[in-house]
């Protein structure tokens, strides 16, 4: 009988450990709030306290978190980091089933718009958060906001793009390099080409000023229409001029011919037989400056279109029983106090207007050299177009760039390109009208 | 009730295995086969749409066109890789051969090599502008200007295929030579003094021998030839739609788009092809037998 108990206990237990989830050590534990919420002279709060869960993709959120408990020593919060493209699929899952949920987690801006407008993220402007965007590029603020205009997400970093030129290899081939004269160079596409001319004939092929003509789509997609509203398909037919443009720097063989993020695309911004790359703001970490033997070598001028490239959206899981927290959290990072720390720590550039402002003449980067970084930004990120996104607007944009890339290669025309597109379209979304 | 005894210890030691598979392996078949069914997006909860993700993909060109890929490249790789594998193991099993280990060794290498590492080496190995390919070919005078292998339909996935087949050939090496191993010696002995040939010996005696091995080397190559996944996504610089198989489509479906209902679907439906592939061969070998 003993045996036959014993038995039955040893599978009781075999079974048990494999079906019970385990209880996350990380699961958000209640917040003890003494009243209301205090905000002491650094923006900390004095009488908020407890433990908050962090989810997020990016390593540096880390020090984020050092910076703001050293602000706000009542609350703790504990940092799990998810790298790698699996952390989407990760906090989608978890924000449906609600298991183990952190009380804060961030979203990538390529699929901010996918989660937007789920009701599992917390509505932060019932919390206050319009009034700590008042002073943010709009089109950061617009990134956050669900259909009905409520912020849901808010970030701490512009991303403005531009072109990243080699320095050396400007003055070279270029005559100069100074941003200002360069983005006044670099501000149309006719422009551009004749640049391009101009690099290729004196280096005897061997120096382009464009790593690849894919450069445009990722400049111009921000001042074209949204492909997709309303749950129909409608291509601006100003894309064309971008098609033509693409078209006219392949056909002359303008460019390197190097596919963007590839290997050897990251050669060339090292060894100089590029000159200018289209890059957003933290794209630092492709320069090989060990030792600093890299700095002052980069310089920041503006392309033909302002525009932005990726940024990091942190939003509350509305089921969260810290949400005064976590907001607290969020907060924090709006503040002009932690931004500037933030630039002058990690480089990472900032999302409040006044930042810029109250830096602009001071602030270098060792790798920039001398230049005013936080000018050439200023004038991209108070220019950016404010779009609202949803689940089809930065992938729609992708499947365009890929559509017109792949098609100039193979030597489409622009209608073929467009065909092309809107079967990409068909396919992904199915639930779309299409234009034709 | 001894026998109820011993039956109880036989559960209880079989439990494990079978309480693992119905929570690892059944579970999730069975639950994907609910979402088949399904619209989910992995947010909001599953909606029945009945049969509607069957009957989208039986118009679905990309998934037709993905199937075609698989095939594409999968012939190959498997044509070259089983012949080179066969090839290889008969020479190594000659006795005469010196240095047989080193080489065992060395072809069984690219198979501990991870795929994706693997995807990577051969794209870079092909890429347009910096390969070393385009530039070996142009040192040696043989082509005018770099090719751009990777957007030839022909090209991108014959470079895949032999991508996979160098991954594989050594470990269908070692399989032909166990069963080459395990052929009589008195065979070929009585081979040699009825005055028989190499070649003689290869095709009368060993291949027929050893054709069990190359049933299970076949089958288990359809399988895992027609579930090809990551040596192709490595390759980023291809149009994908020349090189996106069946399970990278899934993938896409399911991890990019988060269509999880047709994902399954696509699921199933890989499932039903590689069925018939595997009943196909195992009926042409039963056939053979029979005959």
């Amino acid at each position: 009988m003993t045996k036959k108990i014993t038995l039955a206990l040893a599978i009781f237990v075999l079974i048990a450990s494999l079906l019970t989830g385990c209880k996350s050590a990380n699961e958000p534990q209640q917040s003890n709030q003494a009243g209301d919420q205090t905000n002491d002279q650094t923006g900390g709060s004095k009488e908020l306290s407890g433990e908050i869960v962090m989810w997020t993709y990016f390593d540096q959120v880390k020090w984020q978190a050092e910076s703001f408990m050293s602000k706000n020593p009542n609350i703790k919060v504990n940092v799990q980091v998810f790298p790698g493209d699996q952390y989407e699929n990760k906090i989608r899952m978890v924000l449906q089933s609600g298991q183990n949920a952190p009380d804060v987690f961030d979203l990538e801006e390529a699929y901010v718009g996918k989660f937007i407008d789920n009701p599992a993220l917390a509505d932060l402007s019932a919390m206050g958060a319009d009034k700590l965007l008042e002073d943010y590029a709009p089109y950061l603020v617009a990134l956050g906001k669900d259909k009905s205009g409520k912020i849901k997400a808010v970030t701490d970093n512009g991303s403005p793009g531009g072109f990243w030129y080699n320095r050396k290899s400007a003055k070279e081939y270029l005559g100069t390099d100074d941003p200002d004269k360069l983005s006044e160079m670099f501000s149309s596409w006719d422009s551009i080409i004749k640049l391009s001319q101009d690099v290729v004939q004196k280096s005897g092929g061997k120096v382009h000023l464009l790593a690849h003509f894919s450069d445009a789509i990722k400049i111009e997609a921000l001042s074209k229409k949204p492909f997709i509203e309303d749950s129909k398909l409608t291509i601006d037919p100003a894309w064309n001029d971008v098609l033509d443009t693409m078209r006219g720097i392949r056909s002359k063989n303008l460019d390197a011919k190097l596919d963007p993020w590839s290997p050897a695309w990251g050669a060339a911004i090292n060894d100089g037989s590029v000159i200018a790359w289209a890059m957003p703001s933290w794209a630092g970490f492709f320069i090989d400056n060990k030792d600093g033997k890299a700095n002052g070598t980069i310089g920041i001028a503006k392309a033909p279109k302002p525009y932005f490239e990726g940024a990091t959206m942190r939003a509350i899981y509305d089921k969260s029983p810290n949400k005064d927290l976590a907001f607290e959290f969020i907060k924090y990072f709006t503040t002009d106090e932690y931004q500037v720390e933030n630039l002058k720590e990690t480089g990472n550039i900032p999302a409040k207007l006044s930042v810029y402002k109250n830096n602009i003449d001071t602030y270098t980067d060792p790798l920039f050299g001398d230049q005013k970084i936080l000018k050439t930004y200023y004038d991209i990120i108070s220019q950016v177009p404010a779009h609202p996104v949803d689940r089809y607007y930065r992938d729609s944009i992708n499947l365009f760039g890929t559509a017109a890339s792949e098609g100039i290669t193979k030597g489409q025309t622009n209608e073929q390109i467009f065909n092309a597109f809107r079967e990409k379209i068909k396919n992904a979304y199915p639930e779309i009208e299409l234009d034709k | 009730m001894y026998n109820k005894k011993r039956a109880l210890y036989g559960i209880s030691f079989i439990a494990p295995f079978f309480i693992v598979f119905a929570v690892f392996n059944l579970y999730p078949i069975l639950y994907s086969l609910y979402l088949s069914f399904t619209d989910w997006d992995g947010m909001n909860l599953p909606s029945f749409i009945g049969l509607r993700n069957y009957s989208r993909l039986i118009t679905d060109t990309y998934f037709y066109t993905s199937i075609f890929n698989t095939l594409f490249i999968w012939i190959c790789s498997i044509i070259p890789q089983i012949s080179l594998a066969l090839f290889l193991a008969i020479i190594l099993n000659q006795k005469a051969i010196k240095g047989r280990d080193f080489f065992r060794a060395l072809y069984f290498f690219p198979n501990i090599v991870t795929p994706v590492t693997i995807g990577v080496i051969f794209s870079l190995l092909f890429d347009w502008q910096t390969g070393t390919v385009n530039k070996m070919l142009l040192a040696l005078g043989i082509i005018d200007g770099n090719i751009n292998w990777m957007y030839s339909p022909f090209f991108s996935r014959l470079i895949i295929g032999l991508a996979i087949c160098w991954q594989w050939f050594g470990y269908n090496m070692l399989m032909f030579m166990a069963g080459l191993q395990s052929i009589s010696q008195e065979i070929y002995e009585a081979a040699y003094i009825d005055g028989a040939n190499q070649r003689q010996i290869a095709f009368k005696i060993t291949l027929p021998l050893i054709k069990p091995v190359i049933i299970f080397v076949l089958i288990t190559s359809i399988i895992g030839g027609l579930q090809i996944f990551d040596v192709p996504a490595m390759f980023r610089n291809a149009p994908q739609d020349l090189i996106r198989t069946m399970v990278m489509y899934l993938y896409e479906t399911g991890f990019t788009r988060y269509h999880f209902g047709y994902a399954s679907a696509i699921a199933y439906a890989i499932f039903i092809i590689i069925a018939v592939f595997s009943l196909i061969s195992l009926k042409i070998t039963n056939a053979n037998k029979e005959s």
